[in-house]
């Protein structure tokens, strides 16, 4: 054999090669997106985590989420409605057997009438109304008949010789003595 | 990046105190309309009208209790019920609080009670009155100590925190003069009057700024002082 023929042959290999290696390659773009889509790689949300903790956090993304965090604090502080004090149930308790109507009046219910109950008739009549830190003088009604003098009281007052008791609530500080 | 820092916006404005829902209570307006409804001189009402708007507004008055006081005045003669709430209308002018709500007590608060006890409107405005010769006594004498600012809040602008001080003192004062019998002379107004304010910083009614720096700067001379010029008119 010729050298020439020799290299004509060789020649001819090598370029079935290429167009065998080209029918190859055609697609592999799609079929490789196409695997992908259809075995996503499923990261558990902790290896998530630890990555985007291990990534470097530029200085101006915290100073952004700080001031981010403090703008709405602060909106929320203009915008939200004062707190109300916690209330705290207070028993009002007055002995008053034969008493047909009990009520207790205030400065907590602007001096309108609070019934009292004695559901065990055993004349302890009582009321646990709620009520937030403050003074407050207040009063009983026995059959409509003022009764000023509460001994749970920790002050009274007389007002047009008539006797208020007068109770403090909350801060667990007041003490009874008056 | 935008859904992050809205996150953190939201998580700003959430990250406040918990509000409870409060009792129902009836509107500014529906005081009004009620006062609109009652007995009184054109003029007088609508004087009225405006102090008490303005005292809602700003925390000087409630709703509640001035309904309920309103509802009170409409069953007095005309008359009457004008010489209370002109008291009242004053008070607010001058930019007092006139009502705590139903926390303590106050110049309407103090209108009920004395009603509920059954006294005469002329002995209601009477006391109204000693309490607003004390209230204007005591803002005189703490704001020329510097205990409080030099002049008060116009009454349609904020309630400034002292204001709530100024009304305790003076509340004290009263209630040692007109309910204890005591005279304002008399030494035991002073331990009288701290006793009462150091309950009410003990129970929160005062800021503890209040209860640190005006509790402490009080001294007997200012509640004598306080004594006097309410008490003795000649002297104001």
């Amino acid at each position: 054999m010729r050298w020439d023929e020799v290299e004509e042959l060789v020649r001819a290999a090598l370029a079935e090669e290429v167009r065998e290696g080209a029918r190859r390659l055609a697609g592999l773009e799609e079929r490789v997106v196409g695997e992908l889509a259809r075995r996503p790689v499923r990261r558990s949300p902790w290896a998530r985590l630890r990555e985007f903790f291990r990534q470097p956090v530029p200085r101006w993304a915290l100073v952004g989420a700080a001031c981010a965090l403090l703008l709405g604090f602060a909106l929320g502080r203009l915008t939200a409605p004062k707190p109300i004090p916690q209330f705290a149930p207070n028993l009002f308790v007055i002995a008053a057997p034969g008493a047909r109507q009990v009520a207790v009046v205030g400065d907590f219910s602007a001096w309108q009438p609070i019934p009292l109950s004695d559901p065990d008739r055993d004349g302890i009549w009582t009321a646990v109304i709620p009520l937030p830190p403050g003074r407050y003088e207040y009063a009983f009604l026995v059959d409509g008949k003022w009764v000023g003098q509460d001994p749970l009281a920790q002050e009274y007052l007389r007002t047009f010789g008539e006797y208020v008791s007068v109770r403090y609530v909350g801060g667990g500080r007041a003490d009874r003595s008056s | 990046m935008r859904i992050a820092l809205l996150s953190l916006i939201a998580l700003g404005v959430l990250a406040q105190p918990v509000v409870l829902p409060s009792s129902p209570c009836p509107a500014p307006e529906e005081v009004l309309q009620f006062l609109l409804g009652m007995d009184l001189a054109p003029e007088f009402r609508a004087a009225v009208a405006g102090a008490l708007s303005a005292g809602m507004a700003t925390g000087r008055a409630t709703p509640t209790v001035s309904l309920l006081l309103l509802q009170d005045l409409a069953r007095l003669p005309r008359e009457a019920a004008e010489r209370i709430l002109e008291v009242i209308r004053f008070a607010l002018a001058q930019g007092f609080i006139v009502d705590t709500g139903l926390v303590g007590s106050s110049m309407m608060n103090e209108a009920r009670k004395l009603l509920a006890l059954g006294r005469k409107p002329e002995e209601i405005e009477a006391v109204l009155r000693m309490r607003l010769a004390v209230l204007l006594a005591t803002r005189s004498v703490l704001s020329r100590s510097g205990v409080v600012a030099a002049s008060p809040a116009p009454p349609d602008k904020p309630l400034p925190p002292e204001e709530r001080f100024v009304l305790e003192v003076a509340w004290a004062v009263g209630d040692f003069v007109l309910w204890e019998g005591g005279a304002f002379a008399d030494p035991r107004l002073f331990p009288f009057v701290q006793g009462r304010l150091n309950r009410l910083c003990s129970v929160g009614v005062l800021s503890a700024e209040q209860c640190q720096r005006s509790v402490v700067a009080l001294t007997p001379e200012m509640l004598q002082e306080i004594g006097r010029l309410a008490f003795q008119p000649e002297r104001r």
